[in-house]
Formats: structure tokens, sequence, C-alpha cells
């Protein structure tokens, strides 16, 4: 069965199931793993003293204010400058994993500082230690804060893993690319990459906007 | 110093410069067309039709749901089968100009939605013109809570500009790549492109955050 | 006034950067005694409160509690033992009134939690808002608030209670709601610090009464003397501008 040239169901096949699941699994990876260093890294901001403050801020900025791309043409070069066999899915992993990571301390950050002084007054004059404070009050709090931008940077590192097919790793818009060479029909594989994507991530950017209006009911 | 020789890149400097003149212009142009077409977009999504209203939706949901490098594929392989060919140049443009729109919209529309008709209306009975209300009820909020987004929404896009690279445009990237390819100086050149998007980057950041200090120095508060 | 000592500020220096915030405060406190602070707005009065309960730190002087000396050891029994109410009452937003009551007996001092929400319906009770027990702080007027706040101290069973400016704040016809709290308080024998504007308020509840100016004690006695008769000159223009 064929709809248009190129776009049958082997070929639909496997551009799902050699390229969408390397993407859904680059995703997962950098959210999973970039939250979690993201929010140490935005967490030890809100206590580090300025000079320690500032260091992680320049690396924090120069991540982000580099285009990805140039992050992940970097990744593939560097291992063979430094002498290291690493194989290019692990090099852009980790580019991609600090990107988002980066973002994710900037929200993080954000999201606590956003909790008033107030707060932490009050918590800590009824005796709370520091932790009791972050865990009962402060966070509670500052997770409200952080929902709309947290989401936003994870949609876009869902759409950010396509970068990876530049340096030559295999995912959605790769394993199109590859039937195309084939096929040599663009134009519906890539509305169909664009579709797929879409299906992905429409859901969850709707998700979000659910999430956003909840976190503000029963708010100060 | 480590191994590294920026010699050979700093000779080519001028070849460096052409590349950043090029990503400026794709950036400033899709952010300024897009931010025209987006203001459109925006009142389109506010419209008591439903057909403008669904279509910009829908425009705006498409754009923001799918990734800027499938759309700059799109507009250069895509099209071409069509009989469309773009110069690389223009399908970038083209992608940005479409991204910039889809994403300018929204913030427009929060722009919009901060006109409200009661100020206007204690204005006109306090006899100002229809300029003076523009000029100091209508406009100070609406840039108030649109330049800062759309500063960041600048510079996300002159970062994407960057992706260029992919089918030749002569931008920035394109030409670290292109002399890493021929000076085996991987590093070198993409850390000096890198150094320019910082720089950029960081000037971009630091306009809004000084508008926003030295500026917009209220607060904007129901009254 | 006969009663143990339960509070004493021996020659308190505090800045502020490079301000001298406070200068050379004493102060005694007996158990039992209810103390007024008035005086112009930046004098210190808040200051010197968030010193007492260690929320702000002093650069000379020393504070005693109890009879011993306050230093980070015992930050947290300060804590758990003095109670203190803030101008804009600072209930947490994200809990109920409840939750807001119960959190820290729960948490800090481990009792269980249904005990923990027996004693706060029983304080909700007595500061006559037991029927908004599921209400978020944002539903609550401003006079319900600080009564809540005033509960949620009480939750932990303080020996003293410091008020800063806790009236300030609220629309006038608030303000009894929550002075009336504050007066049974005092009546049951509360040791409380109240800075305040209430003169009137003052002179009806407090015993002592300290008039604050610039970071300095200008002038300091019983409540009726300080208001009625007051030596301090500047003492007086304050209380002729307020009254």
């Amino acid at each position: 069965m064929e709809l248009i040239s190129g776009v049958n169901l082997k070929n639909l096949m496997f551009m799902l199931k050699t390229g969408l699941i390397v993407t859904i699994y680059l995703s997962i990876i950098a959210i999973t793993i970039g939250t979690l260093v993201g929010s140490i890294i935005g967490w030890a901001r809100t206590i580090a003293n300025e000079f320690f403050d500032s260091i992680i801020l320049l690396f924090v900025d120069i991540i982000r204010s580099t285009p990805l791309i140039i992050q992940l043409l970097i990744a593939y070069h560097l291992p063979g400058f430094l002498g290291i066999n690493i194989s290019t899915i692990l090099a852009g992993s980790i580019v991609i994993v600090l990107y988002f990571a980066a973002n994710c301390s900037q929200v993080v950050k954000a999201g606590i500082d956003s909790v008033t002084f107030n707060q932490w007054r009050a918590a800590e004059s009824l005796g709370f230690s520091y932790f009791q404070q972050m865990r009962y009050i402060i966070l509670p709090q500052a997770w409200r804060a952080m929902i709309p931008s947290y989401t936003g940077f994870a949609l876009g590192i869902i759409k950010d893993t396509s970068l990876i097919s530049v340096i030559g790793v295999i995912e959605l818009v790769r394993s199109g690319q590859i039937i195309i060479s084939r096929t040599l029909n663009p134009l519906p594989i890539w509305f169909v990459i664009g579709l797929i994507y879409f299906i992905i991530c429409w859901p969850l950017s709707k998700m979000s906007r659910h999430l956003e209006k909840k976190a503000q009911f029963g708010e100060k | 110093m480590l191994g590294f020789r920026f010699q050979p890149v700093i000779q080519n400097m001028s070849f460096i410069l052409e590349g950043v003149g090029v990503t400026f212009s794709l950036s400033v142009l899709g952010f300024l067309i897009g931010s025209f077409i987006g203001i459109f977009i925006a009142f389109g999504r506010r419209s008591h039709t439903p057909l403008l209203r669904y279509s910009s939706s829908a425009f705006i949901e498409a754009v923001r749901n799918t990734p800027f490098l499938v759309h700059v594929y799109f507009f250069y392989f895509a099209l071409g089968e069509i009989g469309v060919n773009i110069p690389s140049y223009f399908a970038l443009l083209i992608a940005l100009i479409i991204m910039n729109a889809g994403y300018m919209s929204e913030i427009i529309r929060g722009g919009i939605e901060v006109i409200k008709t009661e100020q206007i209306k204690s204005a006109e009975a306090l006899g100002l013109s229809s300029f003076q209300i523009k000029r100091y009820i209508i406009i100070p909020p609406v840039l108030r809570v649109v330049l800062p987004p759309s500063l960041n929404q600048f510079a996300i896009s002159f970062l994407s500009s960057s992706l260029g690279v992919v089918i030749g445009v002569k931008e920035l990237t394109w030409r670290a790549d292109f002399l890493q390819a021929r000076n085996f100086l991987s590093l070198e050149s993409y850390l000096v492109a890198a150094a320019f998007y910082i720089i950029i980057v960081k000037i971009t950041l630091s306009t809004s955050r000084f508008i926003d200090k030295k500026v917009f120095k209220y607060k904007l508060t129901d009254i | 006034m006969a009663g143990k000592r339960i509070l004493e500020l021996k020659n308190i220096n505090k800045y502020y950067d490079n301000v001298h915030v406070l200068k050379d405060i004493n102060l005694t406190v007996e158990q039992g005694d209810a103390w007024a602070i008035i005086g112009p707005s930046g004098s210190g009065k808040s200051t010197m409160l968030y010193c007492v309960n260690s929320l702000e730190p002093i650069q000379s002087g020393e504070i005693f509690f109890q009879g011993k000396k306050l230093s980070e050891q015992n930050k947290l029994e300060i804590h758990e033992s003095i109670g203190i109410i803030f101008q804009n009452y600072n209930l947490f937003p994200h809990l109920t009134v409840l939750d807001n009551i119960t959190l820290a007996p729960h948490k800090v001092k481990k009792i269980p939690l249904n005990q923990c929400r027996k004693k706060a319906i029983k304080l909700l009770e007595k500061v006559g808002l037991a029927h908004k027990k599921d209400a978020f702080p944002h539903e609550l007027s401003g006079g319900q608030a600080q009564r809540i706040a005033i509960a949620r101290s009480m939750a932990m069973e303080p020996k003293v209670m410091l008020y800063d400016e806790v009236t300030s704040a609220l629309d006038p016809e608030l303000v009894q709601g929550v002075l009336e709290v504050i007066r049974d308080l005092v009546r049951e024998g509360m040791t409380s610090i109240i800075v305040t504007h209430e003169i009137a308020f003052a002179r009806e509840c407090t015993d002592y009464c300290i008039f604050m100016n610039d970071g300095k004690v200008e002038e300091v006695g019983p409540t009726k003397e300080v208001l009625n008769n007051p030596k301090n000159t500047r003492t007086k223009e304050f209380l002729q501008k307020v009254l």
C-alpha cells in the first residue's frame, strides 16, 4: 500500500523503528539526566557565594549562548583531538544532556529565587531547618514558577535532538533522509517527519499548558 | 598553548566576518519580517471568525511543535520537488521568517492583551488626543510586556540561523565548518564562531536586562 | 513586677552594611510582661525583634533567653520557644489554613499529626476561625490571615511572642479583631513584645513601653508613665504627632 510515492508501510516502519526510537531515547536521556544535573546546578547557585556563582553562570551562559549545532560539531571532533575513543552518539548525547541541564539550571534558580524572602523568614522563625524549609515551604512554591519554562525547554530538547543527525547519528530526521536517498522523493517524507514530531510534541505542549493552569489555581 | 593554533583561523578573519554579516542579515530580516507577519497572526488568533482563529492556531502549533531543522530541510529540498527551486539562503530565510512569525505572534498577543479599554476611556475622558493616548497610555505597558521576550526571541533566531550550515548557506557556522575541513583545525574554527555567537547573544540579553531596569522601573499592576 | 527574667538584651549593636541600625540596646523582660515598642519608621524596632528571634545577626552585645546566651547552637531552641508575627503574615500560600498551623509542630517538634490537628482546631476556635480550616490563605481577609498567623505561631507553644506591627497593613475595620486576640494572649500571661502604632492599644494592654528613635532606646518605663508623662523631648514630639 502506498499513499504517495515513498510513503509506504515499509518505509514508515523503518523511520519509526530506526529513527523515532532513537529520538525518543535521546529525549528521555536528555530530560532525565539533564533535569537532575540542572537542578543540582540551579540549586547550588542559590546557596553559592558570588565567586562560585559567577563561575557556574559563566559555563551555563556559554552553553546556552552557543548554537547547539556548533556544540555538536565540536563534540564530533573533540574526542579525536583529545585521543579519546567514544562513539558519536555518546558524544552527541553528552552535549544534548549538558545543553538541557544548562537551561534547566536557569529555570530552577529562577524558580527558587521567585519565592519571596518573607517565606524563608517565616519558615525559619518556626524552627524549620534549611532542608525542611526547602522541602515543605520553598520548593512547593518554586516548582509552580518553574513549570512554564521547564516544559518549554523539555519540548524544545525533543525537537533539538534532530540536530544530532548532522553529525551522522541515525534518528528520525536521518532515517527520513536515508529513505529520501532511495526514493528521491523528498516532499512526502519531510511532511511525514514533521507530522511524526507534531504527533509527539503537540499533546505534550497541551499537557504542559494544562499543568500551568492547574498550578496557578489556589495560589496567592 | 594547549596545542591550539588560532593563527590560521585569525588569518581567515575576513572570511569569518563575512559569515557574521550573512548571519546578521538572516536573523534580522527573519526576525523583522517574521514579527510583522506575527502581528497579523496574533490578531487572527483573537479574531471572532472561527476560520481565522483556527488557521492562526494551526499555524502556530505547527511551527512550535516541529523542529526548525525540519523546516529548513523542507523549504530547501521538499519545495524543490514541486519545481520551486529556492536558493539555500532564501530557504533558510523563509524558515526563519516562519519560525519568528510563530513565536512572535504569541508574544505580540501578550502585548495586545495588556491594553485595557478602561484606561483608554479614562484617557479620552481626560482630553488626551489619540496620538497622546497611543504614546503615553498604550505603548509603554505594551513595550514593557513585549520587549524582553522579543529580544529573547531574536537571540534564539540568531542562534537558529546556524542551521544554514546543513543546506550550504554561507553563514558563520558554515564558514567555521568550511575552514575546519580545510585546515583540520576543528576546535579552533568552531570556538571562534562560538565566540561571535556568544558575544552577540550576551549583548542582546544584556540590552534586555538594561532596558528592563532603566526604562521600565514601574510594575504593571491592576489599578 | 515579680517574675523570672526571660529575655535580656545587653549592649546590642547591629550594622546593616555600614549603617548603624541598633545602638547600645539594653532591655530586660520578665516572664508574663507585655512590652510595647513605639517609635517612628526606620528607628530599628523591627530589626530589634528580628535579633531577639535570632533571624538577624548582631555584631556586638549579648542576648540571653532564659539565662542562656543566644548563639548558632541554640537557634533551633529559640525558634521553637519564641514566636514572631510579621506585618504581612507570611502564611504559606500552597497550604490550607490547617496545614499551615500543623506543619511546624509536626515536622519540627515531631508531634504526631492527629495531635497537631486537634491542637490546631482548638487554636482556630480561640481566634474564631475554625470554619476556615480548609481554606487557602488567598481566600482570607488580612485580619483573618493575621489571626491564623498568630495561631500558627501559638501551635509551637512559645514562651515569648513577638509582634512586628501586625496591624499596620490591615484595613481599619479588621484591626480590632487582631488586637483582641493579642489582648487575650497577654491576659493569659504570654510574655509579649509588641511593636505597634496603636497607642491606645499599647496603653490598655502593655505593662512597659519603649520609645525607640534612630536605633536608640530614648525612653523606657511603665507604659502609663511613658505615654502619659513622657520625659524625653523626642518622645513627646512623636506622641504629639501620633495622637
